[in-house]
C-alpha cells in the first residue's frame, strides 16, 4: 500500500502487488486479476505467481483455489512451474442473478482473495 | 526492341507479381484476418406467473409497476424469451458485439368474462403490451418483436496495458446493486483493469440524441474505480453526474442528479462483508413543482458461507424521514429524497438481494409505490431488513442440483401516512432452483406479502397503484384498499447456452 501511494499513478499502469513476507525466506504472491466484474457466460482465467524473497520466480510451490461458487480448474498443474500457476474460473450455472462470488488463492501460506462481481449480460460494467 | 517495350514487359511482370501477392498477402495478413465467428450464445427462457397482482395498471405506473386493481382477481400469464449474442473476434485484442433479444412474447391474462379484465390485444390479454398489439404468438402474427440489446466495438488500447475502449450500446450499471441506473445505453467507455485496480470512465447518450427535441436528451457520466487495499479487502469509489434533460418540464435551467459513493468489500473467514454509501444531490422538477433534493442510501450487508448453505443479513437505509411527498405539497424548497435514474425506471430501488427475490416475488415491496412515480421522491426512503438463506437440498455429486432458496424482507417507510404508520410490510420468498443438466435449470418459486398498516387509509399510496390521482381523477374512491393476502406462484425454464 505504502509502494503504492509513493509510487502515485504509478499503480494504475504497473501489475498486482505481491503479498507476503519483503525478507527472509518467506515466498510472495500476485493474483492477476486482483477483483473482476464478469457475465454469468465468460471464463476467466487467473493468473498466480509466486515469487521468492529476491523477487525471483519460485518453482513448485502449491497453489490452492478456494471458490465460493463454481470451480477453478488449473490449467495444467498446482504447482508452480516458472514461478505460476494459471486456472480458469467457471461460476455456477444457473442464470444470471447479480451476486459476488469470490476466489481464495492459498500459496505457501498467504492467501488472496479475487472479488468477482457477476453481473447480467444485458447491464453490466 | 524498343525501351518502351522493354518498361513494359518489366511493368506487367510486376503488376502480376503485385496482383498475385497482394492477393495472398490480403488472405493471410494478421492484421486483416478473415473475421472468425469465434462465440455465438445467449439464453432461452419460458417462464410463468400466476398472482394476484399480476396485472400491470397504465394508470397505477405502467409495465414494470406491478400494480393489482383494487379487488383484483386472480391471473395468470406466461411469457417466452430468445436473447441471442454474437461475438466477431478478428483477434485478442478486439472484439465486435451484437446481442439481440426476441420477447418477451407474453400469453395469456384475464378471462373476457371478468368484469375487472381490461382486455387489451389478443396476445397481451389483460397484460401491458410489451411488444404491442398483434406481434408474436397471436394466431396469425407476425409483427416486429425483436429488440437489439446490445451491439459495440471493444478493443485493447495502445501504450498502456490493461487499458481498453469500448463504443455502441451496451448494458450498463453501477455497483451499488443498480441502486442508481441499470439498462443498455449508448456511450462510450474507457476501461483499466490489470493488477490490483479495475478503473472506468463512461459517458452516456440517451435516446435520440441531438438529432430530436421530443424526447430525452439527457447525458450520463461516470467514473469508477476499484483498489484491492488488503490481500482479503477492496476497496471502491465513484462519481454520477446525470445531465437532466427529461425531467426538466418548463424550468429555464438545466436540472441535474449526482451521486458520489464509496464501497467496501472484504472477507473474513467464511464471511463476505460488503457496505456502500451513496450521496445524492441534484436539483429538477418533480412532477408538480421544481426543487433541490438531497439524500443519502447506505447498506450493509454480510454472507456466511457454510457446510450447509449460505446465510445472509442486509440492512439498507434510504432517507427520506421528513416525508418528501409532504414536503413537495407545502412548496418546501428542498426536498429530503433520494432520487435515481433506476428508480424512474423501475417505480423503486429494486431488493436485489444478490440472489433472484426479483425474480420470483416480482419483488413485491420494491415496485408497489405511490403510482405516480417514485422518481419524484415521493416515498422512496425506507429502511429494509434482509434476511437470505440458499441450501443445498442434495449432497456429495450432486450437491449443485437443487438448491432451496428461502428470503424475508421487512419494509419501513421512512416517512409515515397521515396515520402515523411506519410499517409497510413483510416479503417472503421461497423457491427452489433445479439445475437439471448443465445449462438447462428450472426454477420454482412462491412469493407472500404481508402488508403493513402504512398501506392503509393511505391516499397518496393504495394498491391499485393510482393513489388520489386515480381517486380524484380517473376511477373514484380508491384510499382505503386493503388487499392483504398477496401472492405469486412463479416458474421458470431456462436453458444457457454459449
Amino acid at each position: 500500500m505504502m509502494r503504492c501511494l509513493a509510487a502515485g499513478l504509478g499503480c494504475l499502469v504497473f501489475a498486482a502487488l505481491a503479498y507476503g513476507q519483503d525478507g527472509g525466506h518467506g515466498y510472495r504472491l500476485r493474483v492477476e486479476p486482483g477483483m473482476m466484474t464478469m457475465r454469468h457466460t465468460e471464463r476467466p482465467r487467473l493468473t498466480v505467481a509466486v515469487e521468492d524473497a529476491s523477487g525471483q520466480p519460485a518453482d513448485d510451490v502449491q497453489v490452492d483455489f478456494t471458490v465460493s461458487e463454481g470451480v477453478v480448474t488449473p490449467d495444467g498443474s498446482s504447482r508452480t512451474q516458472d514461478g505460476r500457476v494459471t486456472g480458469t474460473f467457471t461460476p455456477a450455472f444457473g442464470g444470471d442473478d447479480p451476486r459476488r462470488a469470490f476466489v481464495v488463492v492459498s500459496a505457501a501460506g498467504h492467501e488472496v482473495t479475487v472479488f468477482i462481481d457477476i453481473v447480467p449480460a444485458v447491464y453490466g460494467r | 526492341m524498343s525501351v518502351s517495350a522493354s518498361i513494359l514487359r518489366v511493368a506487367i511482370v510486376v503488376g502480376l507479381f503485385a496482383f498475385w501477392t497482394g492477393h495472398a498477402w490480403c488472405q493471410n495478413l494478421a492484421v486483416f484476418p478473415k473475421e472468425d465467428l469465434l462465440l455465438i450464445g445467449g439464453d432461452f427462457r419460458l417462464r410463468s406467473i400466476h398472482s394476484n397482482m399480476a396485472a400491470a395498471n397504465e394508470a397505477g405506473g405502467g409495465e414494470s409497476g406491478g400494480f393489482p386493481v383494487a379487488d383484483s382477481s386472480t391471473k395468470s400469464f406466461f411469457d417466452t424469451r430468445l436473447r441471442l449474442y454474437w461475438d466477431f473476434r478478428p483477434s485478442e485484442l478486439m472484439r465486435v458485439h451484437y446481442r439481440m433479444e426476441i420477447g418477451d412474447v407474453r400469453f395469456g391474462g384475464c378471462e373476457s368474462s371478468d368484469v375487472d379484465c381490461e382486455m387489451g390485444s389478443d396476445v397481451s390479454g389483460n397484460l401491458v403490451p410489451v411488444i404491442g398489439p398483434g406481434a408474436g404468438g397471436g394466431v396469425g402474427a407476425d409483427g416486429v418483436n425483436v429488440e437489439t440489446k446490445n451491439i459495440f466495438m471493444e478493443m485493447m488500447l495502445p501504450l498502456i496495458r490493461g487499458l481498453s475502449f469500448r463504443g455502441g450500446i451496451f448494458g450498463y450499471g453501477d455497483r451499488y446493486d443498480f441502486n442508481i441506473l441499470a439498462d443498455d445505453f449508448a456511450g462510450l467507455q474507457l476501461n483499466y483493469r490489470r493488477g490490483d485496480v479495475s478503473a472506468h470512465l463512461v459517458y452516456l447518450k440517451f435516446f435520440e440524441g441531438d438529432t430530436r427535441d421530443n424526447a430525452d436528451d439527457s447525458d450520463w457520466v461516470g467514473i469508477d474505480a476499484e483498489y484491492k487495499l488488503t490481500p482479503s479487502t477492496t476497496v471502491a469509489s465513484s462519481f454520477h453526474y446525470w445531465s437532466d434533460q427529461e425531467n426538466k418540464g418548463e424550468l429555464e435551467v438545466d436540472p441535474f442528479q449526482y451521486w458520489i459513493g464509496l464501497e467496501v468489500t472484504t472477507r473474513v473467514g467464511p464471511t463476505l462483508l460488503n457496505g456502500y454509501a451513496i450521496l445524492n444531490q441534484g436539483e429538477g422538477y418533480f412532477g408538480r413543482r421544481s426543487g433541490k433534493n438531497g439524500g443519502f442510501n447506505a447498506s450493509v450487508a454480510g454472507d456466511y458461507f457454510l457446510s450447509f448453505g449460505t446465510l445472509g443479513l442486509q440492512a439498507q437505509y434510504i432517507t427520506g424521514e421528513a416525508g418528501s411527498k409532504v414536503q413537495l405539497e407545502n412548496g418546501d424548497a428542498d426536498i429530503g429524497a433520494w432520487l435515481s435514474y433506476k428508480n424512474h425506471m423501475y417505480q423503486g430501488p429494486g431488493i436485489i438481494s444478490r440472489g433472484s427475490i426479483v425474480d420470483i416475488g416480482d419483488g413485491f415491496n420494491s415496485k408497489w409505490g405511490t403510482g405516480n412515480g417514485y422518481f419524484n421522491g415521493d416515498y422512496n426512503g425506507r429502511l429494509l431488513l434482509i434476511a437470505r438463506g440458499a441450501f443445498p437440498v442434495l449432497q456429495k455429486q450432486y450437491r449443485d442440483r437443487v438448491t432451496l432458496h428461502v428470503v424475508g424482507a421487512y419494509d419501513m417507510a421512512a416517512a409515515e401516512n397521515a396515520n402515523g404508520d411506519s410499517d409497510r410490510g413483510i416479503e417472503f420468498d421461497v423457491w427452489a432452483h433445479v439445475n437439471i443438466m448443465p445449462k438447462l435449470w428450472l426454477r420454482l418459486g412462491a412469493a407472500y406479502y404481508m402488508t403493513g398498516d402504512w398501506w392503509k387509509n393511505n391516499t397518496d399510496a393504495s394498491f391499485d397503484g393510482c393513489g388520489r390521482w386515480c381517486s380524484e381523477d380517473l376511477a373514484g374512491p380508491s384510499a382505503g384498499s386493503d388487499p392483504d393476502n398477496v401472492w405469486q406462484f412463479s416458474a421458470r425454464l431456462q436453458y444457457d447456452f454459449g
